[in-house]
């Protein structure tokens, strides 16, 4: 039984508790000492993000976009070995893009949606329904350099599968590449894919200026009728992020590589990660198409606990709208696609193809159905 | 046989205590209901009213009054137990989320996250448990007199809303910023003072809800009140006038400022603002530059806290005077700078051929987010005050976020000279929930406490500006990408009343009524023969014996 005196007694302390100090009322400092660090910094929070608005990154994808290839666009061909992907996503958009996934949580970020290769999506008649044909591998940069036997994933967005190289197209490089004369015919066209956001560093160059110490830049390579690479070049900015011309990949150039994801409550934005340090062109580069699992192929130090074979591989759709000056922009999915990435060679069909089945990875979902 | 034993004087002792015993439990389980839903509707009443939820700001002159009401009867226990659970309902419905997210964004997860929000709304309902737990004493403090009653509530109540410590400045007087007149009381006693007024027609309803008078002369005693509220806004019409008045004719001064809206996420890429592409609107630097060639007379840009990384933002604020040079203005621009082993987040004075960079160091960290609750942040706090000289007559207030809230700083501000508060603010952490629209009513109580208009720059917020009345002069749609240049008045007179009684304000609505029944018993001691014929007349025992009922 609390007596009158000291509940009086306890009342004045908890006052005296309460009233020391206000800072938002008057001064600045109040320090409450509960036994509370903050959380330590895990792998996936060492990862560096930037996030860039969608407008931005279309006009960088646009820059290249003549009218010539905007219109080999729309004629996607199909890769052997390829199964169809099918989303969906309400209203009328410009343009719809699919791209292969798997969801991935980053603490203080959220979940992303990591791009592993991405698509222009064809519309099914006029249903909500888009597709998009996807050969069931990835691309890798594997690199003679410091880090050998490492491949690192290419975020591949393919920007034709119908490309034959023209005298006036926007890729001269390529059109005095032997191997892309020889591979990339009418009868046999080639895919010519975009990896934006890579830094690049040549050794004779002053990059003291640059914001991030070195050259932003995108990567572009041509893969042939059966999906394997054949040319390969970099577009490079200046340091004021203005475009500088192109160059081949040379031995003591120095590369890094990002990786893109898409946050589902950020349809106007994408995101650019940073997992590895730079790493030197040694005796040459080569882009794989192969079917690779980290964690089990080869270990990537910077991808430390990756085991990306029980990934969810999963297919969301990314709508635009273009009003005039001010874009929208739109999610749709991700779709279960029924397997893992694991499971993606032998797999061959699933009811979930067809029964779309969200993820639940959407905004209103709850984040324990990320996986 | 039965009713024999009932007989008993014993058995008769027995069920007589049994019925009592079941009569008391009954009447507790009946007023626990009651106080309960006395919670309940004030809790709806307050949603009403709130900014962001109901927006009826009307109702939040006698959205407390049912609490209040039911709070009377409570023991100390209870009526803390009760205040507990008022508070609660009355500042996390429809806020949950909002600052859940936010303590999110900081890197706490799972039930961490979950302890620190109830943490941090339990902190908001610490005064109404005080005052719930002091409720009965302030009853007896009074003598039972109805408005002595509902004043030293009120009083006391707004006290330890205001005074007691909080992580976000939010308050029940928030309701109110669309009652400009009513709202000018907080140039005189800030919005402690406000929130009294505010909580005083509660306050007093509740004591005549409570009160066995005649209806009638339950009417009359709101007479008081209601002459006091209508000279409160009679004299809140005069200083609009006034003020007015004063812009009409040339007085004050003006400045044409060009604050920034920008629509970016944490974690934003450093060329979302510092890109430079001709005939591009994308980025910070090519809105701003688009922007000021369509209003040449624009004098000053001032850009929003910008959601970067610290590295990013060492990068951006690296090149700050190019920036201010391509624009050809003065530029106001946030930044971080190393200060040791740590980092200041800083407000940059950036003037076109100027080397020289004047800046502000944030001089009140934002608690989980900015400062941990325990050791060393990554951030160091700055000194409060700093002002800009534009000119002779135009000195502005560097304000970075939250910053705003913190008096201290407006107040050292204001006194070194300050005459416009320059807000940079982001509420990117926050997810798009309703967060701005509580920070706009929260910085339009400031303006009228300090005297100052607040130009607003804002990352996921509206911009525009709002006079030293406390009205939107100016504001934009709640997100967007856009800059339009404003012409912002301030009255640049002497600092109100306010700024120079800040660090007691909190403790003035308390201490005055405190004083004023203070001084009610030393009248009375030293009239005691007044007393006794009064109080031996039988027709003053029965009135005095009718005011206390």
């Amino acid at each position: 039984m609390i007596q009158p005196t000291h509940r009086n007694l306890a009342m004045a302390i908890f006052m005296l508790t309460c009233t020391l100090s206000a800072p938002q009322a008057f001064g600045n400092s109040v320090d409450l000492y509960f036994p509370v660090q903050p959380p330590r910094p895990g792998a996936a929070q060492r990862a560096q993000f930037t996030a860039i608005s969608m407008d931005m990154f279309r006009e960088r994808m646009a820059r290249l976009g003549d009218p010539q290839l905007a219109a080999i666009r729309q004629l996607n061909g199909t890769a052997p070995d390829s199964i169809g992907l099918l989303g969906e996503i309400a209203g009328e958009w410009t343009g719809v893009d699919g791209y292969v996934t798997y969801t991935q949580d980053f603490p203080t970020v959220g979940f992303l949606q990591i791009l592993l290769r991405g698509y222009e999506a064809t519309r099914e008649a006029t249903s909500n329904r888009y597709r998009a044909e996807w050969d069931r591998r990835i691309y890798w940069l594997n690199i003679d350099g410091d880090g050998p036997g490492i491949p690192h994933l290419l975020p591949a967005l393919e920007l034709t599968s119908s490309y034959v190289p023209a005298v006036n197209d926007s890729f001269p490089e390529f059109y005095s590449d032997a191997n892309v004369i020889a591979e990339c015919t009418a009868t046999s066209p080639c895919a010519l894919n975009w990896v934006p956001f890579v830094s690049y560093r040549d050794p004779v160059t002053d990059y003291s200026g640059y914001p991030e110490g070195a050259a932003d830049a995108d990567l572009y390579f041509v893969a042939n009728a059966n999906g394997d690479a054949v040319a390969v070049s970099l577009d490079l900015y200046d340091a004021n992020g203005e475009p500088d011309g192109r160059t081949p990949m040379n031995a003591g150039d120095e590369l890094k590589l990002s990786t893109i994801g898409y946050k589902l409550d950020e349809p106007g934005f994408v995101y650019v990660l940073g997992y590895m340090d730079f790493v030197t062109i040694d005796t040459g580069v080569s882009i794989e198409r192969k079917y690779y699992v980290p964690g089990q192929d080869f270990v990537d130090p910077n991808l430390v606990n990756l085991n990306a074979g029980p990934r969810k591989i999963k297919f969301l759709l990314e709508a635009y709208r273009e009003n005039g000056s001010t874009p929208s922009y739109g999610f749709g999915g991700p779709f279960n696609l029924g397997f893992t990435w694991s499971g993606v060679p032998d797999f061959l069909f699933s009811g979930n193809m067809e029964a779309l089945v969200p993820d639940g990875t959407s905004v209103q979902a709850a984040p324990s159905a990320n996986d | 046989m039965l009713d024999t034993l009932d007989e008993t004087p014993e058995r008769r002792a027995q069920l007589t205590a049994g019925v009592v015993r079941r009569i008391d439990v009954r009447r507790k389980a009946l007023s626990c209901l009651q106080a309960t839903a006395a919670i309940g509707v004030s809790a709806g009443l307050i949603a009403l009213a709130a900014p962001g939820i109901g927006n009826y700001p009307l109702v939040a002159w006698v959205a407390f009054a049912p609490w209040l009401a039911s709070l009377s009867r409570l023991a100390p226990a209870a009526g803390a137990l009760s205040g507990l659970v008022m508070g609660m309902a009355y500042i996390a419905p429809g806020r949950w989320s909002t600052f859940n997210a936010a303590i999110g964004a900081a890197g706490y997860q799972g039930a961490t996250l979950v302890g620190y929000t109830l943490l941090f709304f339990l902190i908001f309902a610490l005064p109404f448990a005080l005052f719930g737990a002091l409720d009965r004493r302030l009853h007896l403090l009074a003598r039972g007199g109805l408005q002595r009653v509902a004043l030293l509530r009120a009083s006391v109540l707004a006290s330890l809303i205001c005074g007691i410590w909080s992580p976000f400045a939010y308050t029940p007087a928030s309701m109110i910023v669309e009652h400009a007149p009513m709202l000018q009381l907080a140039a005189i006693g800030g919005e402690p003072l406000v929130l009294f007024v505010l909580l005083w027609p509660s306050a007093l309803i509740a004591a005549l809800l409570q009160s066995q008078r005649p209806m009638r002369q339950r009417i009359v005693a709101l007479v008081p009140m209601a002459l006091c509220l209508l000279a409160i806004a009679g004299q809140g019409y005069w200083r609009i006038n006034s003020l007015e008045q004063a812009e009409a004719s040339g007085a004050g001064i003006r400045l044409s400022a060009m604050p920034l809206q920008l629509d970016l996420p944490a974690r934003a890429s450093p060329i979302m603002l510092s890109r430079d592409r001709a005939h591009s609107s994308l980025s910070a630097l090519e809105l701003s530059r688009d922007s000021l060639q369509r209003a040449p007379h624009c004098e000053l840009v001032v850009w929003p806290e910008t959601p970067l990384q610290s590295v990013h933002q060492e990068q951006l604020c690296a090149a700050g005077p190019q920036l201010a040079n391509k624009l050809g203005l003065p530029l106001m621009m946030q930044c971080q700078r190393r200060n040791g082993a740590r980092n200041q987040l800083t407000a940059e004075w950036l003037r076109p051929g100027q080397t020289e960079t004047p800046f502000h160091a944030k001089s009140s960290l934002v608690l989980l987010y900015e400062k941990p609750l325990w050791g060393e942040g990554r951030y160091s706090v700055g000194a409060p005050g700093k002002v800009f000289t534009l000119d002779a007559q135009r000195r502005l207030i560097p304000t970075i976020c939250y910053e705003l809230h913190s008096r201290a700083h407006l107040r050292a501000g204001v006194l070194a000279g300050g005459n416009i508060v320059v807000h940079m603010a982001s509420f990117a952490a926050f997810a798009r929930h309703p967060i701005d629209i509580w920070d706009q009513g929260m910085a339009r109580l400031r303006a009228v406490e300090f005297g100052v208009p607040i130009v607003r720059a804002s990352n996921r917020g509206p911009v525009g500006w709002i006079d030293a009345l406390g009205r939107e002069r100016s504001l934009s749609a709640r997100f967007g990408h856009q800059a339009h240049c404003e012409s912002v008045f301030s009255p640049a007179g002497a600092p109100v009343l306010h700024a120079r009684l800040a660090p007691i304000a909190a403790w003035l609505p308390a201490s005055m009524v405190l004083l004023l029944i203070a001084a009610g018993w030393l009248l009375s001691a030293y009239r005691p023969h007044h007393y006794l014929r009064r109080t031996h007349s039988p027709s003053s025992i029965t009135r005095h014996n009718r005011n206390t009922q």
